[in-house]
């Protein structure tokens, strides 16, 4: 072999030697996270936490994952107005059984009602010592009021809208921060096939490209707004929706309309915004966002109270639908 | 908002400094006054051309053979030389890489300004004793550090890839870092790319990008010549922290009707050029015509792109009309679609619109001026069809009214200043998911100055001193004024060496709205900074050394550290309507460049290796932006064989960029009613990722090689190019797609060739 021959042979080496893919993986070491998720319900007594680990995959893939990360035998705590309340092991049913057939293992604490403006904390400690903790604040129902106790709807007075207005004791000082999360509600029923069966219908705010064009916008997250308007051709057009091409109006049923204010502490908040106005939202952010205020894991602890007001809708209006009234 | 009633205290301040500076700039300017009618001394100017088509010689070497004096010419073909001894016959070298020298005997008169015309003869060998004294002279104290000039033609001859490209040229630079193959983006010392400015000519393009940003959208064609400050950029410069580039466009043929076309595997060219009555005028268009080549960027993939540029330009310089004076009129147009028809996909269109009106002026006295009108526009649109991409519409659009002077005074030094008005208008409209949109644009007024003082009287000690106070700024909190005072020295301690430094504050108040983890990013929107946001500023600390052992080779070393404060950082915590789309950040970035050239025909050797360290501070985390990229190496060898073949061979490597891996996956609760018994039901599986940016991809390498054949018959020239682009085909990693796992590679072994016409 002479040298040019040597030469040639040798850079070919050295081509194919380094013209090979380095081998990397997407994926760093399994990070072990567990998740606690908790929303105390100022509406009910029955209160629920969730305990569940982080997980992975041999592909990219999570659903293919049929190991259920729920986790029971954790002791969780609930500490409040200087007492503790210790949450209990339980099992349920999963409605969809397509990733985990397995019932889901979650926590229960009955007769737990928060009344006050007060602090909560939570902690949970596991089977194998992991602690995970978080705290944050209730809110006391009566220290919020509707400003107009009755409201019918069609009404020669509120013309063709609906405005709520509310207002907060709480609401002293620059710093106080409240979220609100107001939804309109109609609560109707359908008879099919001799079966009633209950529903209920939200209203949005308004439309995307104004007018009823576009898909419905529902009420954001308000800080510290206390008034809300909803405008009548949207409250029509939910009522249209109700029944949408079905001709048989007269399986229909409207039970009632309500208001609901949901008053959420900052965190709920936060991760209720984060998921739910994603979509809604004008912003330069890429990518929905995460949040978590678990000390060591990530979940949600918060809470909300609700406040409801009925508006009465007028039967006129009802039956000008086609549809029944209570 | 009433910027003048914010933060008053800072304005004094501001204030109070630029006094002080002004003051100090008063006092010399006086000195030289002083030293100015104290001797009587000479003045030598002259502007240097090619003789065929009359076009500026951009940084020529002149030389004074009795003075051992030297100069280069600007990037409009002029130089001055002051403080030349009258009533002595002086030989005077012209020289330029592929021109036949030329000397010229000439003789000074006290007080008066001496006039050269000089036209340079290109010859097809290039020879083999260019003026190395000349040059190095010329730069003895020349206060140059971090500014590459690149003259078109020392382009040519390296690999073109698939186009000649200006932007992906720097890429070869030390201490400029690429986006990949599929980016000409380019990040300066550890810094955003919107941290750039790009102007040609005068005018800032906001998005100088074709396709995928795979080319720049300035055709190399009509450029004349380039200047690149990767920092530590002096005050005339302003409105960016990291880095200037600026392209100066050919005049066009003065002296006959020329026209050329190219053609390579993506796109047609077409230019004309040729005197008018007093003037030139120079034509120029391209346009793709396959994405045969785009495919290849892009894992063969269609990539269904079509894009074209114009550039039209108009000199006119008679001075029976006003003497010694030049007028241009220039205008500049890119126009780009991306359409996938597919409603699946989301469809892009983008463009660019300069205009530029330059009055250009030579006095009796060494003093040039000009005065400048423009105007720039970008308008960029996202159109997501069905693809569920939120929708973007980008416009930015200003008016810019400038004059600049630059003053020699007798004992060489030099006085400059400038003022600047610009108009910035933004539209940004953003669409949500839901596809409502809404316009988030404001706009703007900048109206600043600049003075310069060039102290260059001792031929070893190079001062510049400067700053340009901005007296209202676009927009944005903090003081309505800010100040930006500038420094750069040279000293050469042996006529072998010479130390380097440069320290200067610099602001910005027009940023994009870029992701940061957007692996390809095909435009940026601009707007201006947020009222609720202080401008981004940044410190450059950089010094250095620079070596010329030998005639043939020369040897640089920097060092830099640069601080970036008030970065608009996109919020990602964004969680209600009220919550700032930005949040401030801050950055740091410092490291090391080596560049060492040897130049002796038929070869050139360029080696250079850059040490980077880039961090970014955001809501209390630091991280290494993608960009970061560790260590750099470019070698680049050419070799002239004569008989117009040469052939050249690239090699860069570069440390892998950061990314953030997958480091499992949780059921996330979601709450889509709050009344409803999600905490049993509702989950979903959510990404949790490491530390942003901890992963390294591999590491880059790739090697291109090509041959150059030139040919002339009598006025017909033809330039034939073979590239072969990653020679050994190396596998360099892109990205991977999060959820499926996918590899996706950068450009694999492409063989391309490209053909130039020109009569």
């Amino acid at each position: 072999m002479n040298k040019f021959q040597i030469v040639v042979v040798s850079i070919t080496l050295l081509a194919i030697f380094i013209s090979c893919d380095d081998q990397v993986n997407p994926k760093t070491d399994f990070k072990q996270i567990y998740v606690l998720n908790c929303v105390v319900k100022g509406d009910t007594t029955f209160q629920i936490a969730t305990i569940s680990h982080s997980y992975d995959t041999s592909g990219f893939d999570p659903t293919t994952n049929t190991n259920d990360p729920f986790i029971s035998g954790a002791k969780i705590k609930l500490f409040y107005n200087d007492s503790v309340f210790v949450f209990r092991d339980s099992l349920s049913a999963r409605q969809d059984i397509t990733q985990y057939t397995t019932p889901i293992h979650y926590y229960y604490l009955k007769k737990f009602q928060p009344q006050d403006s007060k602090p909560i904390s939570i902690e949970a400690t596991l089977p194998n010592g992991t602690v995970l903790k978080s705290a944050t604040e209730t809110f006391s129902l009566s220290a919020f009021y509707f400003n107009n106790q009755n409201i019918t709807y069609p009404s020669g007075t509120s013309g063709n809208a609906i405005s709520f207005s509310w207002n907060s004791l709480d609401n002293n000082g620059p710093n106080v921060v409240i979220y609100y999360a107001p939804e309109l509600v109609i609560f109707y029923s359908k008879i099919f096939n001799g079966v009633k069966t209950e529903f209920q219908k939200k209203v949005p705010i308004y439309y995307t490209y104004g007018g009823l064009e576009g898909p419905p916008i529902y009420p954001p997250i308000q800080v510290n707004q206390l008034s809300i308007i909803f405008q009548g051709f949207v409250i029509d057009q939910a009522m249209k929706e109700i029944s949408q091409d079905d001709p048989n109006k007269e399986n229909y049923t409207i039970e009632k309309a309500a208001f609901r204010l949901f008053i959420l502490d900052k965190n709920l908040a936060a991760y209720y915004a984060a998921q739910r106005t994603f979509l809604d939202e004008f912003s330069v952010r890429f990518s929905q966002p995460d949040f978590t205020n678990i000390s060591g894991g990530l979940g949600i602890f918060g809470t909300y109270s609700v406040k409801q007001q009925d508006i009465q809708l007028d039967n006129s209006y009802i039956s000008s639908f086609g549809y029944n009234s209570q | 908002m009433d910027h003048s009633k914010r933060n008053f205290p800072d304005k004094i301040r501001g204030n109070k400094t630029f006094l002080f500076l002004f003051t100090a700039l008063l006092i010399i300017f006086i000195s030289s006054f002083t030293n100015l009618y104290g001797q009587p001394k000479g003045v030598l100017r002259g502007f240097v051309a090619d003789s065929l088509s009359g076009e500026a010689l951009p940084y020529a070497n002149v030389y004074i053979k009795e003075l051992e004096r030297g100069a280069n010419t600007d990037n409009r073909g002029f130089f001055v030389m002051a403080s030349v001894p009258p009533e002595k016959k002086l030989t005077v070298s012209i020289s330029y890489v592929g021109y036949k020298s030329k000397q010229y005997i000439v003789r000074v008169d006290p007080y008066r300004v001496k006039d050269l015309r000089v036209e340079l003869i290109p010859i097809n060998i290039q020879l083999q004793t260019i003026e190395k004294t000349s040059q190095r002279v010329a730069k003895e104290n020349a206060t140059d550090l971090s500014l590459q000039r690149i003259a078109i033609r020392d382009l040519e001859t390296l690999p073109r890839g698939v186009e000649l490209d200006i932007f992906r040229s720097l890429q070869n630079l030390p201490g400029v870092q690429s986006g990949g193959d599929v980016s000409a983006r380019y990040y300066v010392r550890g810094s955003t790319s919107n941290q750039n400015l790009v102007l040609l000519d005068n005018v800032t393009i906001y998005n100088p990008f074709h396709a995928l940003g795979i080319f720049s959208s300035i055709d190399p064609d009509m450029v004349n010549s380039v200047e690149f400050y990767k920092g530590g950029f002096p005050a005339e410069y302003s409105t960016r922290l990291s880095s200037v580039l600026k392209v100066v466009t050919r005049d066009g043929n003065k002296n006959d009707f020329s026209a050329k076309a190219s053609l390579s595997l993506l796109t047609a060219k077409m230019m004309l050029e040729g005197p008018i009555p007093h003037g030139s005028f120079i034509l120029s268009g391209r346009k793709n015509y396959s994405d045969f080549i785009l495919k290849k960027f892009r894992n063969s993939n269609s990539l269904p792109a079509d894009f074209y540029d114009l550039f039209a330009k108009l000199n006119y310089s008679n001075d029976e009309f006003v003497k010694d004076a030049k007028f241009t009129i220039s205008a500049f147009s890119s126009q780009d679609q991306i359409q996938n028809n597919n409603l699946q996909l989301e469809d892009f269109k983008w463009s660019n619109q300069a205009f530029d009106i330059n009055y250009f002026q030579i006095s009796d006295s060494p003093l040039f001026y000009q005065v400048d009108v423009s105007s720039s526009s970008f308008n960029g649109e996202r159109i997501p069809n069905l693809s569920g991409a939120k929708g973007v519409n980008n416009e930015v659009s200003d008016v810019t009214m400038r004059m600049d002077f630059n003053y020699v005074y007798d004992s060489k030094n030099e006085l400059s200043g400038g003022f600047k008005i610009t108009e910035i208008h933004t539209k940004l409209f953003l669409e949500n998911f839901r596809g409502q949109s809404t316009d988030i644009g404001s706009h703007g007024v900048n109206i600043s100055a600049f003075l310069k003082y060039k102290l260059l009287q001792w031929s070893n000690l190079g001062v510049d001193i400067g700053g340009r106070v901005n007296a209202t700024r676009l927009a944005g909190g903090g003081p309505a004024a800010f100040y930006e005072p500038r420094a750069s020295l040279t000293y050469r301690f042996i006529p072998q060496m010479a130390f380097k430094a440069s320290w200067g504050i610099y602001m910005q108040d027009l940023v994009t709205v870029s992701d940061e983890n957007e692996v390809v990013t095909i435009f940026e929107p601009w707007i201006i900074t947020p009222s609720y946001l202080n401008p981004s500023s940044a410190i450059h600390y950089i010094a250095g050394f620079e070596a010329n052992p030998s005639q043939n080779l020369s040897l640089t070393l920097e060092g830099y550290y640069k601080i970036m404060k008030d970065l608009a950082i996109v919020n990602d915590q964004k969680y209600f309507p009220t919550d700032n789309d930005f949040i401030p950040g801050s950055g740091t970035a410092y490291g090391l460049e080596f560049q060492t050239k040897f130049h002796e025909l038929p070869v050139d050797i360029n080696l250079s290796y850059s040490l980077l360290y880039s961090f970014k501070d955001v809501n209390g985390v630091r991280y290494s932006p993608r960009y970061d990229s560790r260590h750099n190496v470019n070698l680049s060898f050419e070799y002239d064989f004569g008989s117009g073949w040469s052939a050249s061979a690239v090699w860069n490597y570069s440390t892998g960029m950061p990314f953030t891996q997958i480091a499992g996956y949780y059921d996330k609760l979601q709450i889509d009613d709050l009344t409803s018994n999600y905490l049993l039901n509702s989950y979903y599986p959510f990404l949790i990722l490491s530390d942003q940016n901890i992963g390294r991809l591999p590491d880059y390498h790739r090697l291109d090689l090509n041959l150059s054949k030139k040919i002339q018959m009598g006025n017909l020239k033809i330039y034939a190019d073979l590239s072969l682009l990653n020679a050994y085909n190396r596998k360099n990693l892109f990205y991977f797609r999060r959820d499926t796992g996918e590899r996706v590679d950068m450009l694999p072994f492409l063989p391309s060739a490209s053909i130039k016409v020109e009569l």
